[in-house]
């Protein structure tokens, strides 16, 4: 299990990253969180929806509703240039973090 | 059987509820919802455990819904709308509505209270910021705890102790004493023509300094080496103010400066302005050195120079003054070591608990500091009891809004946040009338004190920030009760019309019977200052003090050929008579050693000298108790003559003094007759006792000015042909004069400015306490409009009605007055016996200021009387 702020910093990352391989729709983008994580990222479904609008009023991604004949109406999200950039951002802050904590963590070299 | 659909329209019903999720919104959620039913059903889970869970999973809708507002509302305050919040900020515009109609609806009421806290706050900033003023004198020193002055006593001496001592003091005691570790030595320059290029001035500031004033004084040295700057003959040092009114911008330092047309000196040192906290004040110093006469400055028995201790770290001025019996014995000869006791005084409490003779320049005193504070703090007392009286009064009447209020789903919380919010506002309007007032007000404070305060400067921060806090917490007291006990009412009983009465009548009554007897009080002090100034003009020095100008002689050369002077001046139309003289009533004064016919030499009494030329006695006008005056028909009386006063005359014993010899064997004079008597004049203010005084005519070199008398028609003329006559005799200095009543009247300067400053606090304290005294009957009368309705009805005269509300006040009012009679009495029987010459305090200012408080109290009161009695009753009784 992942600390409160982990999760919510990691959110809208992680929902960046996945659109980042193509337009989606909310309940896809929870199973997919669900299967990588094993379980471990485990978002209460309905705080997803919330996040996704914030993040569409910032810019970040946009929405269509979509039917494909046999399923029911659902809405798709897909990255904007803003997004884009956002994600790069993020993926190096959390590069640099994940650096910095094994650096310290990793075993000191031995000898002199 | 579990209906899937049945049950996804129930759970949308709770999603609906909530306005921030939108259809749109909710859709997508279905649609997440129906997924995950749909994968839990293929895991093989029955419908109802199915949409139990995928329901589950989606989560809290309340908390979705939450999160959807956040997203629309951010940067809005507060949190969703159906979370029960502690502020309505629709309300709040209905609590500003109704605050506003209150003070709108109620105009008199508001403006009361807001003026009555105003001025009340004002006038404790006000004197706050004068008494911080006085307690900050000479506390800029960083030496201070370790300075003292000496000063000194002399047995048989008019007056108690002064404020001087001989110039070998200061060397002996630092040689002899060795926790001593400075000393400083200040002397009056006579008032010098300054001159520099085209620049002229007569400088009365300066004092001989000895170097070593930048060691114990915390004067900094802007240019200049502390360390000699004064060490050299004919060295100045002067302050930035000085400096700019000769150089501009120039560098001062290495220039020089004319002294009286002849001397050079050179300024060796810039110091900054001396601060107006100080007991002592200069524009420049002049080294030591500069002083010529030796003679004088080393002799033991001229009591000239103002000298102030170092002390070394932790030595105890106690055991200092011990040892200075032993260094006087070795330095004077017993008779007078033994008259002659030196002791020490804190330097910070020179200003505000010294009152010696010859002060370097007129000190406070503790005393009134502490009256003026116990009086700003009294009005301001007053004021506040006033503001919450009132606002607990008129709270009264708002029992049916807080019954409204309460039906239509206030809590009580919000009611108590609304009134506190109320007296708050008009607290805070009274602080912001009070700062206008005090800027309107500080200009003329400053003139009567003397002073210049200011208000807004960053040291008086904390304190406004303090005052500012008085108000809030006046507001928040005054706001306090009807917020806590109207909002503890019950709605139904209020809004049936059962209220309960506001009690607290005895104190509403005590606090009329504070104010009006602080308020008589102040009256009555305001009264006898008033009269005692009144008495000391009237009762007049002794001799004509009108139209007497006083021409300072300021030409050296002109002293030996004073007498032609004299006729040149005499010869201007427009004045009366003319004479020259050492010195003057009013001024300094000498003393020289005397040998009265008869008296043994220690039972000789201490006596003032005043040397006049022939004139002098016809020019004054001085009274003659028996002989006959000075006078040119007896050009003998030059050299062999002298005058006394009528104490002078009863302290040597002399029942018939015409004709008994004195002699003054340290100038050569040969006993020589007293020709006269005369009537016992005040030589200086009415505080003193008329002490002895000898009169005799000098050499010529002792005059140092002229007194002209004029006639009093058209006295500018007469001054313009004096300047232009000057000019013929002295071309090189300005002519100077001054009237000699005004030099008489600056001796009372301290009475004058105290009572022109009562009759400000006591008109304000009048004010204050009418204020209230009007809110209060304002709201007594409103209170028993009914009871005046019966009256009326059942036969009362309005008239009687009137007297029936006017009396409940006068007996308060009269309580006040004859409480506050005993304290007043006491405290100006104590304030008159400063004055050696006083008027008895008779009952007038007693009596006037009864009459004034109960006329005030009468028209305050008498405006809602009336009111009141003249209503139709049918108005206040119709709906019974």
């Amino acid at each position: 299990m992942l600390s409160k702020t982990l999760m919510a910093a990691s959110t809208r990352p992680i929902i960046l990253a996945i659109l980042s391989r193509g337009e989606d729709y909310g309940y896809n983008i929870i199973q997919k969180v669900k299967d990588v994580s094993g379980g471990a990222l485990d978002w209460k479904d309905g705080m997803l929806y919330p996040v996704l609008q914030r993040m569409e009023i910032d810019g970040l991604i946009s929405s269509k509703w979509k039917a494909s004949g046999e399923t029911r109406p659902r809405r798709y999200y897909r990255l904007s240039d803003a997004g884009r950039k956002e994600l790069a951002g993020e993926l190096a802050g959390w590069q640099c973090v994940w650096h910095a904590i094994t650096k310290f963590t990793a075993p000191l070299p031995a000898g002199d | 059987m579990f209906d899937l659909e049945k049950a996804i329209k129930d759970w949308r019903k709770t999603l609906r509820r909530y306005e921030t999720l939108e259809d749109g919104l909710i859709a997508e959620i279905e649609a997440q919802l129906r997924d995950t039913y749909e994968a839990r059903k293929s895991e093989g889970l029955g419908d109802e455990e199915a949409f139990r869970t995928a329901a589950e999973q989606v989560g809290s809708v309340e908390t979705i819904a939450a999160e959807y507002y956040k997203n629309r509302a951010r940067g809005l305050a507060g949190g969703p709308p159906w979370r029960p919040s502690r502020f309505f900020p629709a309300l709040a515009w209905n609590y500003a509505k109704t605050a506003w109609r209150k003070i709108r609806r109620e105009k008199v009421y508001a403006a009361i209270n807001i003026a009555g806290l105003a001025v009340g706050l004002a006038c404790a900033v006000l004197t706050l910021l004068y008494v911080r003023q006085e307690l900050r004198f000479d506390q800029y020193h960083a030496r201070k705890d370790r300075i003292f002055r000496l000063v000194s006593k002399l047995q048989g001496a008019s007056y108690d102790a002064i404020a001087k001592v001989p110039g070998p003091w200061a060397e002996a005691a630092l040689k002899e004493l060795p926790d001593i570790e400075r000393t400083v030595r200040f002397f009056f320059l006579n008032e010098t023509l300054v001159s520099r290029g085209g620049k002229r001035f007569y400088e009365e500031g300066g004092f001989y300094a000895d170097p070593s004033v930048f060691d114990v004084f915390s004067f900094p040295l802007l240019k200049g080496n502390p360390a000699t700057a004064l060490t050299a003959p004919g060295s100045v040092v002067v302050t930035e103010r000085f400096a700019r009114k000769y150089f501009g911008d120039e560098d001062p330092l290495g220039a020089s400066l004319t002294f009286d047309t002849k001397d050079e000196y050179l300024i060796t040192g810039v110091i900054r302005n001396v601060p107006a906290e100080s007991h002592f004040t200069f524009d420049f110093l002049v080294s030591m050195a500069s002083y010529t006469d030796t003679a004088r400055r080393d002799d033991w028995r001229w009591l000239q120079f103002y000298t102030y201790l170092l002390l070394k770290d932790g030595a105890s001025p106690g055991a200092i003054a011990e040892k200075f019996p032993q260094i006087l014995r070795r330095n004077l000869p017993e008779p007078e070591a033994v008259r002659y006791t030196a002791f020490l005084q804190p330097l910070t409490d020179i200003h505000l608990r010294s009152r010696l003779f010859r002060e370097m320049s007129p000190n406070s005193d503790i005393g009134t500091v502490t009256i003026f504070s116990a009086v700003a703090l009294f009005i301001l007392l007053i004021a506040c009891i006033n503001f919450m009286n009132l606002t607990t009064a008129r709270a009264a009447t708002r029992m049916k809004e807080v019954g409204v209020r309460k039906v239509a789903g206030a809590s009580r919380p919000q009611l108590v946040r609304q009134f506190l919010g109320e007296s708050v506002l008009m607290s805070g309007i009274a602080f912001a009338g009070a700062l206008g007032v005090i800027a309107f007000l500080l200009p003329v404070f400053n003139s009567l004190t003397a002073r210049s305060l200011v208000l807004f400067e960053a040291r008086q921060a904390g304190f406004l920030a303090a005052m500012a806090g008085l108000a809030l917490a006046v507001g928040l007291a005054s706001g306090a009760y009807p917020a806590f006990v109207l909002s503890a009412s019950k709605p139904a009983a209020v809004l049936k019309g059962r209220t309960r009465g506001i009690g607290g009548g005895l104190l509403r009554k005590g606090l009329v019977v504070f104010q009006f007897g602080v308020s008589a009080l102040l009256m009555i002090a305001t009264g006898v200052v008033h009269d005692q100034l009144g008495y000391i003009q009237k009762k007049g020095a002794g001799f004509d003090q009108d139209q007497l100008i006083i021409v300072p002689m300021r030409d050296q050369g002109m002293k030996a050929r004073y007498e032609a002077v004299k006729h040149e001046l005499a010869g201007v139309p427009g004045v009366v008579a003319v004479a020259a003289s050492g010195n003057l009533p009013g001024g300094g004064d000498w003393g020289i050693p005397y040998v009265p016919e008869g008296i043994p030499r220690d039972k000789i009494p201490d006596i003032r000298i005043l040397a006049v030329d022939l004139d002098f006695v016809a020019t004054y006008r001085f009274g003659l108790a028996a002989g006959r005056g000075f006078s040119p028909d007896h050009p003998g009386d030059a050299t062999g003559a002298f005058l006394i006063n009528e104490e002078a005359a009863r302290q040597l014993g002399w029942t018939d003094a015409v004709g008994k010899t004195i002699g003054m064997p340290t100038i050569q004079r040969a006993p020589a007759p007293v020709v006269g008597v005369l009537k016992d004049f005040h030589f200086r203010s009415l505080h003193e006792k008329i002490g002895p005084i000898l009169l005799f005519i000098p050499p010529a070199e002792w005059m140092t000015v002229f007194s002209v008398r004029i006639r009093p028609e058209n006295i500018p003329a007469t001054l313009a042909a004096l300047e232009r006559k000057w000019r013929e005799l002295d071309p090189a200095h300005p002519f100077t004069y001054a009237f000699l009543d005004e030099r008489f009247a600056r001796l009372y300067q301290s009475e004058r400015r105290m009572g022109r400053l009562l009759d400000y606090v006591a008109a304000l304290a009048v004010l204050v306490a009418c204020l209230g005294l009007f809110g209060l009957a304002t709201y007594s009368a409103e209170r028993r409009t009914k009871e005046i309705g019966v009256r009326k009805v059942v036969g009362a005269s309005a008239k009687s009605i009137v007297v029936l509300l006017s009396m409940e006040f006068t007996r308060l009012v009269a309580a006040g007055y004859v409480i506050a009679v005993p304290f007043v009495y006491y405290a100006m029987s104590r304030w008159l016996q400063g004055f050696a010459y006083r008027m008895s305090l008779g009952p007038g200012p007693f009596v006037a200021a009864g009459l004034a408080a109960l006329a005030v109290a009468w028209l305050a009161v008498a405006f809602q009387s009336i009111r009141a009695a003249l209503a139709n009753p049918t108005e206040s009784l119709r709906y019974e």
